[in-house]
């Protein structure tokens, strides 16, 4: 094989390729990076502002970069901990509260005048109390926009003219809502949006004179969530009762709802303003945009939630680069960046081009405006997040018509609750602090104790078996020297109370998190999804392995065409699982996914997937064989290339059963090949989130689908407690690791074949 | 191995068989005919609610946006960089170490196996955090090197496992054999043990290839730099909270997907290559 | 060529087990030995010290006047058939064959002609293209032979190279070897657990058992000198047939049967002892004859020319073989007489040491 021998210059090569590829262009200019939160469609506009800047600006690289929010926060959470992240952040004003709690933000007021500031819309300028000195207070946001507002978007075949209260919305979305071939499922409804997300429900509360939170707000204590209040109850009941008109669809989340829409089978949709161009400019569609229609019982517009969009500057950032990073920002927030993002039906924060023609003349923008002048700033309190992940399962549930208003409205408010008072929880040092810090150096020193003894055996050793010492020592070297302190660090926090309160000032408290993650409030919720962790993992596993050896077996045999088989069933495999997962949440939907209209078309009846906590359960399981089956086929075909074929030869002149060859050679020699295959993969099933995350659209409906992982990944970065997100994911590698050691000892995989 | 064994086919097992693939097959393109529908339709549709394979308003606009209008090619190079460092070194080193796991009995080996082992088993997303923390501090953002680091970490505790349990497949005595021949421990296994566990050789280079063709988390804190994105970076920036250019992703997702399909392609001539077959009789 | 010297050869594993102790073997240049005995006898673990496969825990092993403890295998001059062939599976015969000449850089022109001699030799010449695979286990062996035969070692190593194979072809290889030996003249180290091949190719057997070795001798002086019990029974089929009994001045006289005394030998002492009488030594009674024994035939099983009388004498069953087939019917009464002076007695106690 003379792959063999070429394989080190190979390597070498590779290696100088590697460092050269990144080589980074050092030509001492002054790099200021920004991540930002912008459309796909914006992005061209600022990039093309970010040359002119540039272009102003030489010897200064801006970079824009796209980030999501978690990886946003991630960034600066890094800023704050080792001074490394991005310098500035853009974005909608909501998670600002978070950035200022741990200490992220830098004071932008020294670089922007009073009457510079002036020129703003003064929502647009958020100002907040000093992380070091609450008394005072600073600028942390300079919003360049307003946007994320809803409104309705009317396809003008069906709604001539838009409804202006509440009570002829749903006049007209039951005149909409038809089923022309009386089959008993309607081919259009009279009203969409997605009723998912409870941002989405706001302004059916504001319309009925809720609010998500007590005003004024408390002075120096927390937000207090009002959601129960007889307000809440009554917009609850309004959309329950448009549900129960059935002028909505049985499901819709986000992509339902748009594509209901834009396929005429929805008279009418609520979405916002990132997506009206794209309904307003597709062919064939006449689509027109509206405010939301008044309540008609209490006068009062349906109002949604606005957030200006704008950009903070890190602490990332030093006091000699900030004028330079501060100009960056006035640059981007000029009357001429403005105009240019004008094109995009974007609302701008300067006063001055809101009479500008473009604003003016564009009916769209006039709707727009409109609408921001009805909406309600959305809250930048770290509270916010709490409140949502509170709404959000019960207002599934409540779609589903599993709750009725009072109850859902009742549930809101008790998890609200609950959750602000762990979100503003500070836990202090306990007496097991002092006993987890002693039991540490006592484990590290016993841990030294039992080394010494087996340092004494590998000395002696190493004579005999220097060769393996040399050949394992690269792969450990790789292996532990990534991953060590990265674990480590887990391993303080999880002992630790750093969470929003304590970011930067955390300490070991003992075992709190462990103690409150096993016997606190949520510990029997924490059991009951370790139990589907359990069925999902060995469900999975054992389907990928039987399905894998299965077809590998089958492949094996004489068949024609194998090799193009083998291709096209590797695919599942290819192909990225991020869209195959969303493809899968597709084909599940409840009207018009592929799976039921194969099992009407079988006669079979159709299920509602995603809806119903069984189902959604077993659609993930199905998507996520469906990922898997290859790996294992691939294995397991390389696994049969070691049977001696005699072995099958002995066996059929004994006349063996085709069954118990399998059995008897098959299995037990596929079995050294398997066997890291199966542990391994049970493990990556067992902390598989994406596609739980993905084709369940994060735990739908109403939290119910949840393993471990994303249950962790939901309860801890949404209320921001990483010292319990660690101690979770110490005992899910706890778990883990007794898995493996229990099953490695059991099949022996460790043992060398002697 | 039943290819040409005296045991003859019934027509049934036969039909069965090809029954079997067919259904599979169906099942595997399914969803990414669906893909490619998506990829197909003008605006920016992820789902439908008619059924057709392909859209009546089909066209390749995201195909050549992608390639006139988005850096697609820049990232397809620094992916396959990344990815062909990741499996090279990847396959050596698990290649090496699985030998000495399988053959050598020596001190700490069952501890070693399985601690490498537990580094897979944290939840990934915990340890983002502090990765970051790592990679900022070490200088590591915006360097290959340091993500071919961390992929070839990530790979190697399956590669290894994986490696181990092909080489305990193959008889000791054709090392011995090969001993006596006048080979060093070393030459013995590049030249004898080596070849022979080809079928695992091409599954960890599968493997490695596609940690790091694939992976998005750790990239995203290492790479800060568009130029030097990778291609699930480079597909992760159509996307956008509620307003993802799905033409794009799709259309991206599936021409990602093209170079390991073909070297599946290249690489399964060995994994079915059966070398071992016959040199030993237990 | 060389002699190859074992010299208080240990092996013990690490985890206690003490596999060879303290062998002492001269083996002579051109010579062929044959290591036997019972599986787990520590056998293998010699002839692997011999190669270098494992590594003595003390002790010296000669090639010639080399010692070769600290060298590696490949350094020993020595080549190797393995029970399972070892064949190397991604190359052809040719290759296979050529890899150690080509590991030892010998000129490519030398090369091809030792393959091709030793092909010759074993009538494998048409094989030489052909992948281990694609061949039966009777070439695949010749290819393992032909494989160390191009070597020209100055000692062959044979672990068990017989047992993977079917009866008639065992018998096939094992002539084929012996002629081998007759040709090259080399050093041979042979190890099996099979007597037949034990007797008849070796000059000289060691005879191995739990780590020890029990005797060296050529086979007949195994077969008719037993050194004990052990050896007495390993070697020959049916095995020897053992009495426990007494010596009282110079004869010997079974325990708690019925029987005449059997002279063994004024010189030997009183007290208990195991005498051993092989099948054919074994004579049924004539009443001219001084018999020994009476016992009751039970099975009789005819082989064709000779048969094999299994008789009952208290508790305990005896083989006889006869040479003529009608000499008795199960259920018979028989009188059993020994061969004079082919009788082996054996102490009384564990080892049973021979003692005339």
């Amino acid at each position: 094989m003379p792959l063999q021998n070429s394989l080190p210059k190979l390597a070498l090569a590779l290696i100088a390729l590697v460092t050269l590829g990144c080589a980074r262009r050092d030509s001492g200019q002054q790099v200021v990076t920004l991540w930002h939160q912008m459309r796909p469609e914006d992005r061209a506009v600022l990039e093309s502002r970010v040359e002119a800047f540039e272009a102003e600006h030489p010897g200064v690289d801006v970079r824009p970069l796209y980030k999501e929010t978690e990886e946003l926060r991630s960034g600066l959470e890094s800023a704050v901990l080792v001074g490394h992240g991005p310098d500035l952040v853009y974005g909608p004003s909501d998670p600002l509260g978070v950035y200022q709690a741990i200490g992220a933000l830098r004071d932008l007021s020294p670089y922007f005048e009073a009457a510079e500031q002036e020129a703003f819309d003064p929502v647009a300028l958020i100002r907040l109390p000093a992380h070091k000195d609450p008394t005072k207070s600073q600028l942390v946001f300079v919003g360049d926009r307003f946007g994320n507002h809803l409104a309705l978007i009317y396809n003008r075949k069906f709604v001539p003219k838009p409804p202006e209260t509440t009570v002829e919305l749903l006049e007209i979305a039951k005149q909409n809502t038809v089923d022309e071939d009386g089959d008993g499922r309607f081919e259009r409804y009279g009203l969409a949006w997605n009723y998912t997300e409870p941002f989405f429900l706001v302004p059916f509360l504001t319309g009925h004179g809720g609010w998500l939170f007590k005003e004024p707000r408390p002075e120096g204590a927390a937000e207090v969530p009002t959601l129960d209040t007889p307000e809440i109850i009554a917009g609850l009941r309004y959309v329950a009762s448009l549900k129960k008109a059935q002028v909505l669809p049985r499901s819709a989340d986000y992509e339902a709802a748009a594509a209901l829409f834009l396929a005429g089978k929805a008279a009418m949709l609520i979405d916002g303003d990132w997506s009206w161009q794209k309904y307003l400019s597709e062919p064939g569609l006449d689509a027109a945009i509206a405010v939301l229609p008044m309540v008609s019982e209490t006068g009062k517009p349906l109002a949604p939630m606005v957030a200006p969009k704008g950009y903070s500057m890190s602490v990332a950032v030093s006091d000699a680069r900030a004028p330079l990073v501060a100009e960056v920002v006035k640059f981007l927030t000029n009357e001429e960046t403005q105009r240019a993002f004008l094109k995009q039906s974007i609302l701008p924060s300067r006063l001055a081009l809101r009479s500008d023609p473009a604003v003016v003349d564009d009916p769209t923008m006039q709707v727009s405006l409109a609408q921001v002048e009805r909406g309600r700033l959305m809250p930048t309190a770290t509270e916010q997040r709490a409140v949502w992940d509170a709404m959000r399962p019960h207002y599934q549930a409540l779609m589903a018509g599993e709750m009725t208003p009072e109850a859902a409205a009742a549930a809101m408010q008790r998890d609200a609750v609950s959750k602000i008072a762990t979100l503003t929880s500070r836990v202090e040092p306990d007496a097991t602090a002092g006993l987890v810090k002693l039991l540490g150096g006592v484990l590290l020193a016993g841990l030294v104790y039992v080394n010494r003894r087996t340092l004494v055996d590998f000395a002696r050793d190493w004579r005999r078996n220097r060769f393996a010492y040399i050949l394992v020592l690269p792969a450990l070297a790789v292996i532990f020297l990534t991953v060590i302190f990265p674990l480590a660090y887990n391993v303080l926090l999880s002992f630790s109370n750093m969470s929003l309160q304590n970011f930067r000032d955390w300490q070991i408290v003992g075992l709190h998190n462990y103690v409150s993650l096993l016997t606190g409030g949520e510990s029997s919720r924490f059991w009951n999804v370790f139990g589907k962790t359990l069925l999902w993992t060995v469900i999975n596993v054992s389907l990928h392995v039987a399905i894998g050896v299965l077809l590998a077996i089958t492949l094996n045999g004489p068949v024609r065409g194998k090799s193009l088989y083998r291709i096209l069933l590797i695919i599942p495999w290819a192909v990225p699982a991020y869209i195959t997962a969303l493809t899968w949440r597709g084909m599940f939907d409840d009207q018009f996914g592929a799976v039921n209209h194969l099992l009407a078309s079988w006669g079979i009846g159709t299920i509602n997937w995603l809806t119903q906590e069984g189902p959604a359960f077993a659609a993930c399981i199905i998507a996520n064989v469906w990922l898997g089956f290859p790996f294992m086929m691939m294995i397991a075909l390389g696994g049969l290339q070691g049977i001696p074929k005699e072995l099958y030869e002995a066996a059929a002149i004994d006349r063996v059963s085709r069954w118990n060859q399998f059995w008897h050679i098959t299995l037990p020699m596929l079995k050294p090949v398997l066997l890291p295959a199966i542990t391994l993969g049970a493990v990556w099933t067992f902390n598989n989130l994406n596609v739980v995350w993905l084709v369940s659209n994060g735990g739908e409906p109403s939290d119910k689908t949840h393993i471990l992982v994303s249950y962790v990944y939901k309860a801890v970065f949404n209320l921001y407690q990483y010292g319990y997100g660690a101690a979770l994911s110490m005992v899910i590698f706890a778990m883990l690791l007794t898995f493996s050691v229990l099953f490695l000892g059991r099949t022996k995989a460790t043992e060398a074949v002697a | 191995m039943t290819s040409d064994t005296p045991q003859r086919e019934p027509f049934l097992l036969t039909l069965g068989r090809h029954a079997l693939l067919l259904a599979f097959v169906a099942i595997s393109l399914w969803p990414v005919l669906d893909v490619l529908a998506i990829s197909l339709r003008p605006g920016n549709r992820l789902r439908t609610t008619e059924f057709e394979l392909f859209p009546r308003d089909a066209t390749l606009a995201s195909y050549r946006a992608l390639f006139t209008e988005q850096p697609f090619l820049r990232w397809l190079g620094n992916s396959l960089l990344v990815s062909t460092a990741v499996t090279v070194t990847g396959v050596a080193l698990a290649s090496i170490s699985g030998y000495a796991f399988s053959r050598f009995k020596f001190v700490g080996r069952q501890t070693m196996m399985v601690s490498i082992l537990t580094t897979q088993m944290f939840p990934a997303t915990m340890l983002l955090l502090p990765l970051y923390l790592m990679i900022a501090k070490l200088g590591l953002v915006n360097t290959f090197v340091g993500l071919v680091l961390f992929y070839v970490a990530t790979a190697l505790p399956f590669c290894v496992w994986q490696m181990k349990g092909f080489y305990d497949t193959i008889p000791h005595s054709l090392e011995e054999a090969a001993r006596i021949d006048g080979c060093s421990p070393w030459n013995a296994f590049t030249k004898v043990v080596l070849p022979l566990a080809a079928p695992g050789l091409v599954i960890t280079a599968l493997f490695s290839f596609m940690s790091a063709w694939s992976e998005y988390l750790i990239a995203a804190q290492v790479l800060q730099d568009r130029e030097l994105f990778t291609l699930p970076l480079g597909l992760k920036s159509f996307q956008s909270s509620m307003s993802t250019q799905w033409g794009l992703y799709a259309a991206a997702s599936l021409l990602v997907s093209i170079p390991v399909v073909i070297l599946f392609m290249l690489l399964s001539r060995y994994l079915v290559s059966g070398l071992t077959l016959g040199s030993v009789k237990e | 060529m060389a002699s190859v010297r074992l010299r208080n050869l240990n092996k013990i594993y690490p985890d206690g087990f003490h596999a060879v102790k303290d062998v002492n073997v001269d083996i002579a240049d051109g010579e062929f030995v044959v290591l036997v005995g019972p599986s787990g006898c520590g056998k293998s673990t010699t002839l692997r010290m011999i190669a270098g496969l494992e590594e003595p825990s003390s002790g010296d092993l000669l090639i010639g006047d080399r010692r070769v403890n600290d060298l590696e295998p490949g350094e020993r001059d020595i080549a190797m058939v393995f029970q399972n062939y070892a064949l190397y599976p991604h190359m052809t015969v040719r290759q296979n064959m050529e890899f150690g000449l080509k590991m030892r850089r010998t000129p490519k022109a030398e090369i091809t002609a030792r393959v091709n001699e030793a092909a010759e030799m074993l009538s494998i010449t048409h094989l030489l293209d052909r992948r281990p695979k694609e061949m039966s286990g009777g070439q695949r062996q010749r290819v393992a032979l032909g494989r160390a035969i191009v070597r020209y070692p100055a000692a062959f190593l044979f672990d068990e190279p017989l047992s993977n194979l079917d009866a008639k072809l065992r018998v096939q290889m094992r002539t084929e070897i012996a002629g081998l030996h007759q040709r090259l003249r080399a050093t041979m180290v042979y190890v099996t657990h099979d007597q037949v091949e034990a007797m008849t190719l070796g000059d000289r057997l060691v005879l191995m058992r739990d780590g020890v070795v029990q005797q060296i001798a050529p086979p007949l002086e195994v077969y008719h000198k037993p050194a004990n019990r052990f050896v007495a029974t390993f070697i020959g089929s049916p095995a020897m047939n053992l009495f426990e009994g007494a010596i009282h001045n110079g004869a010997f006289r079974l325990k708690d049967i019925a029987s005449s005394p059997v002279p063994v030998g004024s010189e030997l002492a009183d007290g208990t002892a195991v005498l051993g009488v092989r099948p054919e030594d074994l004579v049924l009674g004539a009443p001219d004859h001084q018999n020994f024994v009476t016992g009751v035939v039970q099975v009789v099983e005819l082989l064709g020319h000779e048969a094999l009388l299994h008789v009952k004498i208290g508790s305990q069953l005896v083989v006889v073989r006869s040479a003529a087939l009608n000499s008795a019917e199960p259920g018979a009464t028989v009188a059993l007489a020994v061969r004079e002076g082919r009788v082996h007695v054996f102490a009384g106690d564990e080892v049973g040491r021979r003692l005339n």
